[in-house]
C-alpha cells in the first residue's frame, strides 16, 4: 500500500508548489499596490494644476509637468502668518535632528556599555527603570516636560527640543546598544583591561570601532524617528524652532481661499524625501545591523 | 623572576562560595598546569590572580608584592585566552601594540617588542592584517604575541588550545612549551585536558568541585594519583578501578585473587573494602591457558597505531588494557588480564583517598 501510494505526495508537491507561489504572488503585489496608491496619488497630484485636479481625475497622469507648486510649496507657501514656505521648517528639522541623534546615540551607547560591561550596581533595576519610562506614551508626559523646560529656561528653545528628543530616544538606543555588546565575548575586555585599557580607553579604541553597524541602524531609527517627530517640535519648539512636520501641517491646514493641493501634496512629499532617502540608501546596514545584534541579544 | 603565592584565597559571587582557602606557592619560572573538569573553578582562579575576579579574602604574591586589589595592568601578569580575544578592529600590529601604546612606552621600543615577539611566533608575514583574515592557529599565536610583548614575569593561559583542531593543538602545545624554555617566565596555565597538563606542567594541580586534589609533578600525578578523582581524570582510557575485600596480603576481586601487599603504604586490616586501580598498560593480555589473572572475554579492539585499545568485559565489570599491534586478540576471545603487582593502586572505598 505505502509502494503504491509513494508517488502520490511527490506529484501533489510538485503541483502544489506553484501554485501556492503564485497566491503569494498576488497577495504580495495586492498589499504593495494598496500600500503604494496614496504616495502615487500624492506624486501626480503634486504636479497637476488645480483646474486638473478639479476635474476629479484622482488616478490619471498629468497633462503637463510643473515644478511650479514644488517651488511654492518650498520657498512662498504660508505657513500661518510667515509666507517663506518649508526652507524654514527644513533648516529647523535640521538644528534639531542633527544634534539629537548624535547625542541619542552617544549617551545610549555609553549607557549600554556601562549597563553591559562594568558590574554596575543595581544595574538590571537601572535598565529596567530606563526600559519602563520607554514604554510610556509621549502624550503622558508632554505637560511635565513642559513644566519641566520652563523652569529651567529651556521652554520653546532649540536646546529644549533637543533635550526632550534625547530623553526619548535613551531607552530604545541603550537596548540596542547593551544588547549588541552583550554578543561581545567578555575575554575581549579582559584581555584590554590586562593590556591597560580603561573605561573610556575600551570604549573608544575597541568597542566603537566595532560597533559601526549598531551606530548606523540607532542613526537610521532616530534620523527617521525624530525627523517625522510632530509633537515634540511643535509643543518645545514654539515659533521659532518649528520643525518641518509642524510648518507643513500649518500649510495643509491653513484655510484661507482656496486649497492648493498640488502645493500641498507637494509640500508632504519635501517632508518625507529625507526619512525616504535614509531609508533607500541604508537598509542593507540595516538589515545587516538588526540581525548582528539587536535580534540576537 | 617572579613567583606567585596564593594565601588562603577565597572568591564569592554575592552569598555563594565558589573558593575557599587556597593555598598555592609557585616558584619563579615553573610552568604550573591547573587541571580540572569545566566548572571547578581554575579559570576563576586564574581570573584572580590576572586581577579580572575580585577576591572576598586572602592574598596574592605576585614576584613577592601583595597584588591582591592591584590592577590587572600593573600586576606584570600577560594573559592568553580560550576566544583569542583579539582585538577586531585592528591589525596584528595593533593588538601587538595595543598594551604598549596604552603604557605610553616609547615608539621604538614598541617597534622593537613587536618585530621581536613577531619573529619568535613566526608571524611577521602577517602583522598588517585583521584577526578576521586569520587562521584559528594564527589568531592564537598572535595572542600569544600580545602576551609576549607586555614582557611580563607571569604568563596566564587560560585554555589556549580548547578552540584548535588536535592537529594545530599539539602544534602549539610544543609552541608554548618551547616559548617557556626560552623566556623562563613563570607559567600559569589552566586545561581540562589532561595530555597538555602531562606535557607542559613542571606541576599539575588538579582541581575539583572547587578544591584542589592534589599537587606534584606530572610523574607523581600519573603514578601516584591521590583519590579515585584524580586517577580517573588523568590517563586515556582512565583507569579501571575493581572493588575487592582485604584478605591479609591479597584482595579478593570478584572472586579472583589478587595480591596487592606492595601497593599498600601499610597493611589493612582483613575485610576491609577497597577499590582497585590499574591503567590499562599495566595489565597483560594473556591467553586463556594462564594460570593467574582475571578471566574477561574481549567486547571491542580499537588499533591505534603502535598499539591496540582492548575493551574487555567480565560480567557487567568493564575493563580496558592495551595489547601490542602485532596482537591478534579479536572480539569474542576469551582472554585473562595479568595485573602487574606494584601498579596496583589501592583507594579507600568511602572517601576514595589513596591507601
Amino acid at each position: 500500500m505505502t509502494i503504491a501510494n509513494g508517488p502520490t505526495p511527490v506529484r501533489s508537491s510538485k503541483f502544489a508548489a506553484p501554485l501556492s507561489r503564485v497566491l503569494v504572488y498576488v497577495l504580495l503585489i495586492v498589499i504593495a499596490v494598496v500600500t503604494l496608491t496614496p504616495l502615487y496619488v500624492m506624486i501626480v497630484t503634486a504636479f497637476k494644476s488645480m483646474e486638473e485636479i478639479r476635474t476629479g481625475t484622482l488616478l490619471s497622469l498629468p497633462h503637463s509637468f510643473t515644478f511650479e507648486h514644488w517651488w511654492k510649496a518650498w520657498s512662498s507657501a504660508c505657513t500661518g502668518l510667515r509666507c517663506e514656505g518649508l526652507k524654514v521648517g527644513f533648516v529647523n528639522s535640521l538644528l534639531i535632528t542633527i544634534p539629537s541623534v548624535a547625542l541619542a546615540i552617544s549617551a545610549g551607547a555609553i549607557t549600554g556599555y556601562a549597563l553591559s560591561f562594568w558590574r554596575v550596581r543595581f544595574a538590571n533595576v537601572l535598565f529596567a527603570v530606563l526600559l519602563i519610562g520607554g514604554f510610556f506614551p509621549y502624550q503622558v508626559l508632554i505637560y511635565p516636560l513642559v513644566r519641566i523646560t520652563s523652569t529651567i529656561g529651556l521652554f520653546t528653545s532649540l536646546a529644549g527640543v533637543i533635550a526632550v528628543h534625547v530623553v526619548f530616544a535613551l531607552p530604545v538606543v541603550t537596548l540596542l546598544f547593551r544588547n549588541y555588546f552583550a554578543t561581545i565575548p567578555i575575554d575581549l575586555f579582559k584581555a584590554a583591561r590586562v593590556d591597560g585599557a580603561g573605561y573610556w580607553r575600551f570604549f573608544f579604541s575597541i568597542l566603537l570601532p566595532m560597533s559601526v553597524p549598531m551606530i548606523a541602524v540607532a542613526g537610521i531609527l532616530q534620523v527617521t524617528f525624530i525627523w517625522n517627530d510632530y509633537i515634540v517640535g511643535l509643543v518645545f519648539g514654539g515659533i521659532n524652532y518649528a520643525p518641518m512636520t509642524v510648518q507643513l501641517n500649518n500649510i495643509v491646514h491653513s484655510t484661507y481661499g482656496e486649497r492648493e493641493y498640488n502645493v500641498e501634496m507637494a509640500a508632504t512629499l519635501l517632508t518625507s524625501i529625507l526619512p525616504l532617502i535614509v531609508y533607500f540608501t541604508s537598509g542593507r546596514w540595516f538589515v545587516r545591523g538588526v540581525a548582528s545584534g539587536a535580534v540576537k541579544g | 623572576m617572579t613567583g606567585v603565592q596564593l594565601r588562603n584565597l577565597g572568591i564569592r559571587y554575592g552569598q555563594v562560595e565558589v573558593l575557599k582557602g587556597i593555598d598555592l606557592d609557585i616558584p619563579a619560572s615553573e610552568f604550573i598546569v591547573l587541571l580540572g573538569p569545566s566548572g571547578c573553578g581554575k579559570s576563576t582562579l586564574l581570573n584572580a590572580i590576572a586581577g579580572l575576579q575580585d577576591v572576598a579574602e586572602g592574598q596574592i604574591l605576585i614576584g613577592g608584592h601583595d597584588m591582591t586589589s592591584v590592577e590587572p595592568k600593573n600586576r606584570g601578569i600577560a594573559m592568553v585566552f580560550q576566544s583569542y580575544a583579539l582585538y577586531p578592529r585592528m591589525t596584528v600590529r595593533g593588538n601587538l601594540s595595543f598594551g604598549l601604546k596604552v603604557a605610553k612606552v616609547a615608539k621604538p621600543e614598541i617597534e622593537k617588542r613587536v618585530a621581536h615577539a613577531a619573529k619568535m611566533l613566526q608571524i611577521e608575514p602577517l602583522l598588517d592584517r585583521k584577526p578576521s583574515e586569520l587562521s584559528g592557529g594564527q589568531r592564537q599565536r598572535v595572542a600569544i604575541g600580545r602576551a609576549v610583548v607586555r614582557d611580563a614575569g607571569v604568563f596566564l593561559f587560560d585554555e589556549p588550545l580548547s578552540n584548535l583542531d588536535a592537529q594545530l593543538r599539539s602544534d602549539l602545545r610544543v609552541e608554548i612549551k618551547r616559548l617557556h624554555q626560552r623566556l623562563k617566565s613563570t607559567m600559569i596555565y589552566v586545561t581540562h585536558d589532561q595530555i597538555e597538563a602531562m606535557t607542559l606542567a613542571d606541576r599539575i594541580v588538579v582541581m575539583k568541585d572547587r578544591v584542589i586534589q592534589q599537587q606534584g609533578t606530572p610523574d607523581e600525578i600519573y603514578n601516584r594519583p591521590a583519590n579515585t578523582f584524580v586517577a580517573r581524570f588523568v590517563g586515556s582510557p582512565a583507569m579501571n578501578f575493581l572493588n575487592g575485600v582485604i584478605r591479609g596480603n591479597e584482595a579478593v576481586v570478584d572472586g579472583e585473587v589478587v595480591r596487592i601487599a606492595s601497593a599498600v603504604s601499610s597493611p589493612l586490616a582483613d575485610g576491609r573494602k577497597v577499590i582497585i586501580g590499574i591503567r590499562p598498560e599495566d595489565m597483560a593480555v594473556q591467553t586463556d591457558a594462564t594460570p593467574q589473572g582475571l578471566a574477561v572475554e574481549v567486547d571491542v579492539v580499537e588499533p591505534m597505531g603502535p598499539e591496540k585499545l582492548v575493551w574487555c568485559k567480565r560480567g557487567d565489570i568493564g575493563l580496558s588494557t592495551k595489547a601490542a599491534s602485532s596482537s591478534s586478540v579479536k572480539s569474542g576471545d576469551k582472554i585473562r588480564l595479568g595485573l602487574t603487582e606494584d601498579r596496583l593502586h589501592i583507594f579507600d572505598v568511602e572517601n576514595g583517598t589513596r591507601l
